[in-house]
């Protein structure tokens, strides 16, 4: 933690404070990765209650998972599933040399592009939402 | 070819992959009826249709690698020398995870 520090004073760039559109894109890219991954072990977890206890253990724990708390949840993966997706589909363009040049602006497309695919869908999420209670 | 290169290419590969396979899943289970219970009888009904299944693994495989291996890079960016221990143990988790995934896919292909 120390050494970070002292790297945060040697490169300013560091620096949330001074980050620019590429360090913003790593972070939201890194962050957005590593929660899909944890979402992707859980869920592996939560779909084989099949194997743990048949149709019925399964049934009972998809019921347990209709919540409000968990619909929160669900909307956070879809948030972080666009925009990994859309930044990780420019990265590739990027990696075949296409737009390179304009990287700025293709990232704040995507960006831009994120927010309104979350906000067309949330209705879907808002639909569940109201539907299921806090708890059982 | 250097293996780091392999993995580089391979998640770039699955990433291509994964745009059309999370999104038909994921569409599926959240856009198509929202509100619907999801139960082993619907899975099972969906599962053992020959595409689904095939989209289902793949997620599982392509997935599971792709998520992985990005930890291991989110990894060696605070440990450089990590690389091997990194990988031994991803993989690991990686094979334990697909191998329990697939005995759920299992039980819905194989449900009457």
């Amino acid at each position: 933690m120390a050494q970070g520090r002292r790297d945060v004073r040697a490169y300013p760039d560091l620096n949330p404070k001074y980050y620019r559109t590429g360090m913003w894109s790593y972070l939201l890219h890194r962050i957005s990765g590593v929660a899909i991954v944890v979402f992707l072990l859980m869920h592996i977890w939560e779909i084989t209650s099949v194997t743990r206890g048949g149709a019925e253990g399964f049934n009972a724990t998809m019921a347990a998972l209709e919540t409000k708390g968990f619909v929160i949840g669900e909307w956070l993966l879809f948030l972080a599933i666009t925009f990994h997706s859309l930044n990780g589909f420019r990265l590739i363009l990027h990696d075949l040399k296409l737009g390179v040049r304009k990287q700025k602006q293709w990232f704040w497309t995507v960006f831009a592009l994120s927010a309104v695919v979350v906000l067309a869908g949330s209705y879907y999420f808002l639909q569940k939402f109201l539907a299921y209670p806090w708890s059982h | 070819m250097k293996a780091s290169l392999w993995l580089w290419i391979w998640q770039r590969i699955t990433a291509v992959l994964l745009l059309l396979l999370v999104w038909i899943h994921f569409g599926i289970m959240h856009f198509v009826d929202p509100t619907v219970e999801i139960t082993f009888a619907a899975s099972t009904l969906r599962l053992q249709s020959v595409l689904y299944a095939l989209v289902d693994s793949l997620l599982l495989i392509t997935g599971l690698f792709h998520g992985l291996n990005g930890l291991r890079n989110v990894i060696l960016d605070y440990w450089p020398h990590a690389g091997r221990a990194a990988s031994w143990v991803l993989g690991i988790i990686g094979v334990v995870a697909a191998a329990y995934g697939s005995t759920a896919l299992f039980a819905f292909l194989t449900a009457k």
